[in-house]
């Protein structure tokens, strides 16, 4: 009995949701053609964020701010035009 | 030859806020992990009642009952060796409250769920908001949760078949078979 809901419990975690960390994706090819991650920083501190984490994720540049209004925010930006990509929710 | 434990009075050893408590922790890290990524903040406010529950869980373990306090379970590393060795030799004593092993790893528990719900606040403070390191620490702390609760099952699957009793319905009722013999009382 002990067993049988412990091996339950261990399954149901291994199928759980898998689901992706990254909230958008971007069609950014061969990442050659990027700008890179320290130029996007500087226009972002230029224009007011407090820039706290950037890293790659789903072939864009996502990161991890403070904005010029001071609210937290986590958004991605396309690495070859720097636009910014919408996501699926705002974070927390 | 101590009596055997079917014939055995029960008696309260787990009292109420010890196993509400670790319900809540059980459901609260399962809930936490599938609502990681969803939309809605549940994933924050799952956190903020972990966190408090486990505020409450770690004064009860200063000021509650017997079998809930750290300093009536907890026993030095000597002692903890010399329960461990009488392990492997399959002569441990019955410990009416937690043996000195589980005693160590309730404190790892804790105190992983403890950088948990902590970096985890953090990350909702303007202050702390963001960086990778408070990121990696939640993440990892994570892991090495999910690492410990298989053995902390484990050995709650073991000392129960040892001394013949079901250790996981007692910290759901809260009774155990009295001690008797050599069993060693919290």
């Amino acid at each position: 009995m002990i067993l049988r809901s412990i091996a339950f419990t261990a399954a149901l975690f291994a199928i759980g949701p898998v689901t992706a960390t990254g909230l958008a994706t971007c069609d950014s090819g061969d990442s050659s053609t990027w700008q890179s991650m320290d130029s996007l920083k500087e226009k972002l501190t230029g224009e007011g964020w407090q820039v706290r984490h950037m890293k790659e994720d789903g072939g864009c540049y996502e990161v991890y701010a403070i904005d010029e209004k001071g609210s937290k925010v986590e958004a991605y930006f396309h690495p070859v035009s720097f636009e910014r990509v919408p996501i699926e929710h705002d974070a927390h | 030859m101590a009596m055997p434990m079917a014939r055995r009075a029960r008696v309260k050893v787990y009292d109420a806020l010890v196993r509400l408590a670790h319900l809540v922790f059980i459901v609260g890290v399962a809930a936490a992990w599938f609502t990681r990524h969803a939309p809605g903040g549940w994933h924050e406010w799952i956190g903020y009642a972990v966190m408090t529950v486990l505020a409450v869980r770690l004064a009860w373990g200063v000021f509650g009952t017997p079998a809930a306090r750290f300093r009536r379970f907890v026993r030095g590393p000597r002692a903890t060796c010399r329960y461990a060795r009488a392990l492997l030799q399959d002569r441990a004593p019955r410990h009416l409250g937690h043996n000195p092993l589980g005693a160590w790893m309730i404190l790892a528990l804790l105190s992983t769920l403890v950088v948990i719900v902590v970096t985890g606040w953090m990350f909702t403070t303007d202050r702390w908001f963001g960086y990778a390191w408070v990121i990696r620490s939640h993440e990892i702390a994570t892991w090495l949760l999910f690492a410990l609760v298989p053995l902390h099952v484990g050995g709650v699957i073991h000392a129960s078949r040892k001394h013949h009793e079901n250790l996981v319905a007692s910290m759901l009722h809260g009774n155990k078979p009295a001690a008797a013999g050599d069993d060693i009382l919290p």
